[in-house]
């Protein structure tokens, strides 16, 4: 890695004689001066008052010093923000990245579509349509369990009965993402209580590519998958990580280490076990995966029109779409706005680079 | 109501305060003798207004009416004490020189005449206070935005010593405030151990701090020997303050503008959506899991004007998002409140625009050779340099000289305006 051009360490040192060890982890100095300030307040926020100036000053040197040698903030500082959540964060357990929107922009998906029902119900006032639709969601390899309590805090106002289940094979993660919904729920205690529904959210621990007990089958059912599974080559984690997420983050939540048989890459190999999930155990309607970047995107893509083929109920119709990183923004002019795929044109929405494959059975949750 | 200028009322009362000898040339306002008749006509318009649509709604209810009636209430009952003690006062005169009058009759009414006279004045400054039409955000809390200007790093120094100054004046009033944004900039820190600032944005939560600020817009200079001046010479640098009014992030916090307005595409406070492009900062490389940054930046640009915000300082970008739009918000807010007031004053010529006196211009200099600070506005120079810094109570006494100055300024153009109003034969362009 390239060293830091002294002039500017010697321009963070004029801002503050700490600057220069934090630069050492963000390496430029725009982030550093914010990362300086909030791990000011970090350190003032937690130092109980009355304790001499030279503690607060002591705890902040250390602080600088951990994030000098690459330590993430987030686990510094223990969380990271994660669309309207705060999310505990700990060494062993990969850190939510800002791919929020996806997250949310399912939610809003999900609950358009809830909307469109529940206006056909009271049309209708048919007896077949079920008055209070409960929503099953499945996230595997959950982590701290944000994109779950992400999308718990997004639609339990509407769905009056929410069950979500978080999957993870890393014992540390399922823990963690324990302690998140407890925390979520006490900041959330007033929303919570003012509410009249009830969410069910629990967080067990699966490794997927195990055999599944009857029970583990029964309890994958859901409408709605969502994965943000390991998709990291081992050379791409070599090269392409920042040096930060190398050293500091787990590499189980990051390169897939299952040896494949098949004819996929290796980082693919959760892709491929997550669609036979979706269409043989979960009866799933909706999936929605994470992807590393556009070569794999379309190679998912891919994955999923031939296992599309292969279903013997040819009724079915099933759309694929490529979301990128802000799947509601406007898209620039200057991308791609489809892909063309066996004879088929998958649309490539939002603006960004492309982050996630959605497949979406139609007529489902209605 | 028309469209008049908006009005601090606390100027109105500054300005009509006995005993200031500089105010006479306006006297002609508010004195009892000679109240002036342009605005006792608006006054008289108004009541009879007030008295119509009382009676219209005497038995249905009506909140758009209703709530005119309570802008007219003030105007009404004050201009019926007015013209009630001005019978009485022509009474009195009468009793007085009436040659058939009783000399103790007489001698009574000469001692009435002066506590009529006495109250007459006071009276007239009601009247005039509750013709000036409020400014639309003068209860609100308000936004101060404050950036170096010329002067490269002394400017950078100075900003954040008026930040501090304003900060410090805040806290002797008790009002709440939050830095909604706060940037340094490059370079040693000043004499107060405060680091150069690149921009910052104080958040003074208190309902009618925009009241209390507005005045304080413009540029600032400062003229003073910079630390790192070898041969001791003065340099002149520049701050810019901008004040903006804090709009309710939510329903509840609303009292003047509710969520209707904010989501009402007439309102002054109505932002479409589809006119903000949204930027984010984008990770170079594939992003995803391959990298961690704590980047939470967000930048919007309102297309039709061309209005940029950024907001980085919440570790949330969630959080910044909103504070973005709620200083985009307070931004148009401001400039489309501008834009009517320059409309405005272009129909009335001659009378120069409240929102634009200022703005750009030089409003107050502070010279530390001399301890001296001057407000070119109002024309008061105070000499304790250090108290004004602290935000004391001679920072008071030059924003309470502005506010004279800008009450004054509004006054004329009320005049101006309804003396316009009163020549029809004048081409009139509006409307
Ligand atoms: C990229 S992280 C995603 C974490 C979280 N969903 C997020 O978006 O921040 C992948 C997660 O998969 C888990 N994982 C790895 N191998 C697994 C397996 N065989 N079965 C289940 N989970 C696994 C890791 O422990 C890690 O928490």
């Amino acid at each position: 890695m390239p060293r830091l051009p002294h002039t500017l360490l010697l321009r963070a040192y004029r801002i503050s004689p700490l600057l220069p060890l934090i630069l050492q982890g963000t390496r430029t100095l725009r982030s550093a001066i914010n990362e300086l300030r909030w791990i000011r307040e970090h350190v003032e926020e937690r130092t109980p008052a009355g304790l001499p100036e030279s503690v607060v000053r002591r705890t902040l040197l250390k602080c600088c010093q951990r994030r000098s040698r690459g330590e993430p903030l987030q686990y510094i500082l223990g969380t990271q923000p994660f669309g309207e959540l705060d999310i505990l964060c700990r060494p062993g357990v990969l850190i939510p990245r800002p791919t929020e929107a996806y997250t949310s922009y399912l939610a809003k998906i999900l609950l358009e579509k809830r909307k469109v029902r529940m206006q056909a119900l009271r049309a209708s006032c048919s007896a077949q349509v079920k008055p209070y639709p409960s929503l099953r969601i499945v996230d595997l390899c959950t982590g701290t369990g944000c994109i779950l309590l992400l999308l718990q805090s997004l639609l339990s106002s509407e769905f009056e009965d929410l069950h979500l289940t978080g999957w993870d094979v890393s014992n540390g993660a399922i823990s963690l993402a324990r302690k998140n919904l407890q925390r979520v729920e006490t900041n959330q205690l007033i929303k919570i209580l003012s509410r009249t529904t009830h969410s069910r959210i629990s967080f067990r621990s699966l490794d997927v590519f195990a055999n599944l007990t009857s029970q583990e089958s029964e309890d994958l059912r859901c409408d709605v998958l969502i994965s943000n599974p390991p998709y990291i080559s081992e050379d791409h984690f070599n090269h392409e990580t920042a040096r930060s997420v190398r050293n500091w983050e787990p590499k189980l939540a990051l390169v897939p280490t299952v040896s494949t048989s098949g004819s996929f890459a290796p980082e693919d190999i959760f892709y491929h076990r997550l669609l036979f999930l979706h269409f043989n155990v979960c009866a799933s309607k909706v999936l929605l995966m994470e992807v590393g970047d556009e070569e794999q995107a379309f190679r998912v893509t891919r994955m999923t029109l031939e296992k599309i083929q292969q279903l013997s109920d040819r009724s079915r119709t099933i759309t694929t779409e490529i979301w990128r990183d802000w799947p509601e923004a406007e898209p620039p002019e200057n991308e791609d706005h489809e892909f063309y795929c066996k004879g088929q044109a998958i649309p490539l929405k939002g603006s960004g680079k492309l982050r996630a494959v959605f497949v979406f059975e139609n007529g489902a949750l209605l | 109501m028309s469209g008049a200028p908006w009005i601090c009322r606390r100027c109105i009362n500054t300005y009509l305060r006995p005993g200031r000898r500089r105010l006479i040339r306006f006297a002609s306002t508010a004195s009892h003798e000679s109240f002036s008749p342009v605005l006792l006509a608006r006054a008289r318009n108004m009541a009879v207004e007030h008295d119509r649509l009382v009676e219209e709604t005497a038995e249905t209810f009506d909140a758009k009416i209703s709530k005119r009636i309570g802008e007219l209430r003030k105007v009404t009952t004050a201009l019926k004490e007015w013209e009630e003690n001005q019978s009485a006062l022509s009474e009195l005169q009468a009793l007085i020189t009436d040659p058939t009058s009783d000399e103790e009759l007489r001698e009574l009414a000469a001692d009435d005449l002066t506590s009529t006279r006495t109250q007459m004045g006071t009276l007239s400054q009601n009247l005039v206070t509750s013709l000036t039409p409020k400014h639309p955000f003068e209860d609100m809390p308000c936004l101060m935005e404050i950036r170096p200007g010329a002067g490269g790093g002394e400017a950078a120094l100075f900003a954040s010593d008026l930040l501090r100054m304003y900060r410090a004046f805040c806290a002797r009033r008790g009002y709440r405030v939050s830095m909604m944004k706060y940037d340094v900039a490059d370079g040693d820190s000043g004499d107060t151990g405060e680091p150069p600032l690149a921009e910052a944005i104080l958040e003074v939560e208190a309902s009618g701090a925009y009241g209390e600020f507005r005045s304080e817009a413009g540029v600032h200079r400062v003229q003073r020997v910079p630390a790192t001046e070898s041969k001791g010479r003065t340099h002149t640098s520049a701050v810019s303050v901008l004040v903006l009014p804090s709009l309710p992030v939510n329903e509840s916090d609303g009292q003047d503008i509710g969520q209707a307005d904010l989501n009402d595409p007439n309102s002054d406070y109505y932002v479409s959506p589809a006119d903000v492009r949204t930027d984010v900062m984008r990770s170079r490389g594939a992003g995803g899991q391959h990298v961690n940054t704590t980047d939470s930046a967000i930048r919007l640009t309102h297309i039709p004007t061309n209005t940029v915000v950024n907001m980085q300082d919440s570790r949330s970008q969630h959080q910044n998002r909103a504070k973005a739009w709620q200083l985009l918000r307070s931004k148009l807010a401001q400039a489309r409140r501008d834009a009517r007031e320059e409309e405005v004053t272009k129909l009335r010529r001659g009378v120069i625009g409240i929102a634009k006196m200022g703005r750009e211009n030089k409003i107050r200099t502070y010279n530390y050779g001399q301890q001296r600070v001057t407000d070119h506005r109002s024309g008061l120079s105070v000499r304790n340099l250090d108290d004004v810094m602290e935000g004391g109570f001679e920072l008071d006494k030059v924003i309470d000289s502005v506010k004279t100055w800008l009450g004054e300024r509004e006054m004329q153009s009320l005049l101006a305006e309804e003396e316009e109003a009163s020549h029809p034969s004048k081409p009139n362009k509006s409307k």
